[in-house]
């Protein structure tokens, strides 16, 4: 097309001597060539009538196949049918046709049998996809577990007249908090989802408490914003009284001015900044 | 053929396999999802719902109307104290979570109390319940999830409660309660409060338990159970409510491989369901798993295509809807290039969106297809496109061999070489590492946490060369499987570290029922010196002894000495030692103190069972931990695998790109005999050489007037 087309440009363009017999002859060469296709497309005499009967066979098959339809008999059995898939619709979505059937696949578009990919994985690269990974005692021994907690939480509410309210506000603009979980005694009694803050003070933890000393701790796993590779982790405890028949409100205080991601890259010289400040006072 | 079909079946099958985990996920499911975080609900579809409660919630109430009290279905009337030292249901075996809320053991703590005079007189009304619910949501909102449990526990199993149970606040209680418990992976106890919501009237409260129920059967490895409890009131649910039970149908059914049946159910989802994609879909990754491509085409084409979608999908699918749809286009592209429609396989993986999760596979992919369709023009553009994205992604190393094989196909064999020599260059450190971490289980866990979680993974205390250790992160493909068992570990140590606070208050407990009126002691040891602290630090020790030994292993370069190996007995026995240690702090009950029938009593008895509970869950986690390790192990033993084919590959490209040059030389010998010169022979300067096949070149013959421009004067 492209070599058809620049010589029309070029004919159109010098013109000069013998261009019209040049025309002649280019548009000569198709009629000619479509000629000799139509008169090789030709099929031989006895072909033809073969060709013929084939068809008319085809035909008186696909009729009674028709009529077979027609009739709502169904040549597979009972079996047969209950295997056969319904349709999945939507609604009122048309069903799928029975045209739908599938077919060998087609051949490959380029014409000697495609390139295969030097890629194609073997089968054991892939993974298993194995179905059911929990131990079978799991579902039990979490519903007893939960529910133990949620009776003693309750008899404890109950019981204490004393009780505990902590209070969390963080400061620092680039600390991002991956990790942060207070912990009573021990015991965890508030974990953060990923990317708390509390810019403002937030209560996170209120509950009666046997009269006393308790022992508070924080976990805290910051990154940098300007930098994730620089993190920080600090694990603080710390002892507290909290008073017969009161409330004790703690209130921590999480900053973080740290300067690391920022000035370390540039002058391989950098600081952390990390503090947790508690205060705790009887409000009730 | 048969190559083509394993492999483009694997790839489906690791589809299906991605989408049972994916699509599973329930959107308010904090402990999160199976690779990726992209998986978690926008956060304006999580305030949505809890709106939506807020909104039921402060419904207008009718008069109070008590009705009488009933025992329910489930719980244990207050008489049944004695049922707290009953033994315990013995650990289902696989037959799902039983549908138990264990109220009776909190009846007999209120029979006892009752008895000493502590039991809480105040009266409940339907004015305190709708106080106590508004308090409740709030610390829903704000993630105290436990101590909205316990507060809920505490007003539901009252005996007080049981006349308000039908009312509205009630129910709304009820609700709250199960909800949370499923969501915090209680899904025994969660189904006892919810079904006990099916049982009467049809309300917003049925129809919010019946939600909850289908995320917990779809989360849950036995969701056969819960659709046992949701077939009955199947139809007194609305339409959309029916799209969700029948896809829970159908996922339980995919699960039992009984592909006939699970279709069956999948057709039954409208599109007024949340999980219509999703159902439909599914549909048609087990048409294509049972070789029905063009079933399963039309199918993925209802998702894919706009104009196929029913409009009401798009309103009831929320933004998973999007997922799905990027998901059903990648496998139309899977399906039409398994049957050779390389043109159709292009269009489908261009409709992949720019910012779909799914791009790079798409783009690899597409590649992968035009080169075999033989137009390595179109799949140098994909490759480019790919590279220009800038992503990580799990197909790096793969686009490399593809990228050096297309210039090798399109005969720029120096270029070919070139890229082949660098990726093995770049490449086979990797693989070793890859290979070295998989023998180091705990490397193994840490790298895989890391993955997991997002962070720098040569930050995750594995050792060795950052640079590497990203490059393995990078080429990770990890099983779905390891996302559940990693969500599972989750639960269960959130459970854990709650029983330990639990343990602490069943022994403050004990010692002011003791002795009434003492304030609670100082813990005689340091503050930081737990058990649980010094085993740390046990781990962290042997930790650093495991990355010497390595160390040391790997500089002897496999030579082994005498010292070498003493000191991996050394290494062997001190693992021993730290295993005994952790065996050895298991928790023990109070010894000495016989259990009775009264306040004091039942608290002992707790305290046994508490215990009891914690060391078998400490057993379990190390199940999990295994399990975890093993999957994350299986996963870097299969990266092994991968780029040791792909260093093979490449290695024989190099061989071909020798072969090429020979014979493009070979070609150039044969042609100059022919007396036709090479190409680098003809003059360079020779504008017309450069021209395309439809170009031409007009030489100027115009006249130059040079003092028409300034600057111009005197140049000829």
């Amino acid at each position: 097309m492209v070599i058809w087309r620049r010589m029309l440009t070029r004919l159109g363009k010098r013109g000069g001597a013998g261009s019209g017999q040049r025309l002649m002859w280019v548009l000569m060469l198709p009629i000619v060539l479509l000629v000799a296709y139509s008169a090789f497309g030709q099929p031989k005499g006895k072909a033809k009538a073969k060709e013929d009967a084939k068809a008319k066979e085809a035909k008186a098959e696909d009729d009674k196949a028709a009529k077979k339809g027609k009739d709502g008999k169904d040549a597979k059995g009972k079996d047969a049918k209950e295997e056969e898939a319904p349709p999945p619709s939507d609604a009122g979505a048309p069903p799928v046709k029975d045209d739908l059937d599938d077919e060998a696949p087609p051949q490959p578009q380029s014409g000697d049998g495609g390139k295969m990919s030097p890629l194609n994985p073997e089968a054991d690269e892939f993974p298993q996809g194995s179905a059911a990974v929990t131990p079978p005692n799991y579902d039990q021994l979490l519903g007893d577990i939960a529910s133990l907690r949620s009776r003693v939480s309750a008899l404890t509410t109950t019981l204490y007249a004393s009780k505990i309210r902590v209070l969390v506000e963080t400061d620092g603009d680039d600390a991002r908090i991956e990790t942060f979980v207070v912990t009573l005694d021990g015991g965890v009694v508030y974990r953060a989802q990923k990317s708390f803050s509390a810019e403002d003070e937030k209560v996170i933890y209120e509950h009666g408490v046997a009269p006393g000393h308790h022992v508070l701790g924080v976990e805290i796993e910051r990154s940098d914003a300007r930098g994730k590779a620089y993190k920080t982790y600090q694990s603080s405890r710390f002892s507290i009284v909290v008073p017969e028949k009161k409330k004790l409100e703690t209130h921590f205080i999480i900053e973080d001015d740290s300067d690391m991601a920022e000035d370390f890259p540039d002058d391989e010289d950098g600081e952390y900044d990390l503090r947790v400040r508690l205060r705790a006072r009887v409000i009730e | 053929m048969a190559r083509r079909l394993t492999s483009a079946g694997l790839l489906l099958g690791l589809a299906l396999s991605f989408a049972s985990g994916a699509l599973a996920q329930d959107e308010d499911n904090p402990y999160g999802t199976d690779s990726a975080d992209s998986k978690k609900p926008s956060k304006a579809d999580k305030k949505g719902k809890a709106d939506k409660g807020k909104a039921d919630a402060a419904k207008p109430e009718q008069e109070p109307t008590p009705p009488p009290a009933e025992g329910s279905g489930v719980s244990e009337p207050p008489e049944a104290a004695s049922a707290v030292k009953a033994p315990r249901a013995k650990p289902d075996r696989g037959e799902g979570p039983k549908a138990d809320t264990r109220s009776a053991e909190m009846r007999a703590y209120q029979a006892a109390m009752k008895d000493r005079r502590l039991a809480a007189t105040a009266p409940i009304s339907r004015q305190r319940l709708k106080d106590e619910l508004v308090g409740i949501e709030e610390k829903l909102d704000a993630g105290r999830r436990d101590e909205a449990i316990a507060q809920l526990v505490y007003i539901v199993e009252a005996e007080r409660f049981d006349a308000f149970k039908e009312t509205d606040e009630g129910r709304a209680c009820i609700f709250w309660l199960g909800d949370s418990l499923g969501r915090a992976g209680a899904h025994g106890p969660a189904r006892g409060y919810l079904e006990r919501l099916l049982t009467s009237k049809v309300d917003v409260w049925f129809r919010r338990a019946i939600r909850s129920l289908v995320d917990f059967g779809l989360e849950s490895d036995h969701p056969e159970v819960f659709l046992k409890a949701l077939e009955p009131v199947s139809s007194k649910a609305p339409e959309e409510q029916q799209g969700d039970i029948a896809y829970l149908d159908g996922r339980a059914k995919e699960r039992q491989k009984r592909p006939v049946a699970a279709l069956q159910a999948l057709a039954k989802v409208t599109p007024r369901s949340r999980f219509w994609a999703q159902a439909t879909y599914l549909a048609g990754l087990i048409e294509v798993e049972r070789g029905q491509l063009k079933k399963g085409e039309n199918l993925f084409c209802k998702v894919a295509d706009p104009k196929a979608t029913p409009k009401q999908a798009l309103l009831f699918g929320g933004s998973d809807f999007f997922r799905v749809r990027d998901l059903a286009r990648l496998a139309l592209g899977r399906v039409a290039h398994e049957q050779y429609r390389f043109d159709d396989s292009r269009y489908y993986y261009y409709l992949v969106p720019a910012d779909s999760d799914a791009l790079p596979e798409a783009l690899y992919e597409s590649a992968t297809g035009r080169y075999e369709a033989k137009d390595y023009e179109g799949a140098r553009e994909l490759l480019d496109e790919l590279r220009k994205t800038g992503v990580d992604h799990p197909y790096e190393d793969e686009a490399w061999i593809l990228d050096a094989y297309v210039d090798l196909a399109a005969c720029k064999f120096p270029q070919a070489d070139k890229k082949l020599s660098q990726f093995l260059k770049r490449y086979e450190p990797v693989r070793d590492t890859a290979r070295a971490l998989s023998k180091d289980k705990l490397a193994v866990r840490k790298l895989v946490e890391a993955i997991e979680s997002g962070s720098d993974p040569a930050a995750s205390g594995v050792t060795g060369d950052a640079r590497r250790i990203r490059a393995v992160a990078a080429l990770l493909r990890l099983d779905p499987a390891y996302g559940r068992s990693s969500r599972r570990l989750a639960q269960l140590e959130h459970q854990q570290s709650g029983l330990r606070g639990a343990l602490g208050e069943l022994d403050d407990t004990r010692e002011v029922l003791a002795k009434p009126g003492e304030l609670k002691a100082q813990a005689a040891g340091p503050i930081g010196d737990s058990p649980d602290a010094k085993l740390a630090r046990i781990d962290q020790q042997l930790e650093e002894v495991r990355r010497l030994v390595r160390e040391a292993k790997e500089t002897s370069k496999g030579k082994t000495s005498t010292e070498l190996k003493a000191l991996e007995k050394s290494l062997e026995d001190l693992e021993k030692r730290a295993k005994d240690a952790h065996a050895a702090t298991q928790e023990a009950a109070p010894k000495g103190e016989k259990a009775a029938k009264d306040l004091p009593g039942l608290v002992v008895s707790e305290r046994e069972r508490a215990t009891a509970l914690y060391n078998e869950a400490q057993k379990l986690r190390q199940v999990l931990l295994e399990q975890q390790e093993r999957l994350a192990q299986d996963a870097l033993i299969r990266l092994d695998k991968r780029l040791s084919r792909l260093l093979r590959r490449a290695r024989l490209g190099r061989i071909e790109t020798v072969l090429g040059r020979k014979r493009a030389l070979e070609l150039e010998v044969e042609a100059l005999s022919q007396g036709l010169l090479p190409q680098q022979a003809l003059d360079s300067l020779d504008a017309a050489r450069f021209l395309g096949d439809d170009e031409e070149y007009w030489p100027f013959d115009g006249e130059d007037w040079a003092d028409e421009y300034v600057g111009g004067e005197g140049l000829r």
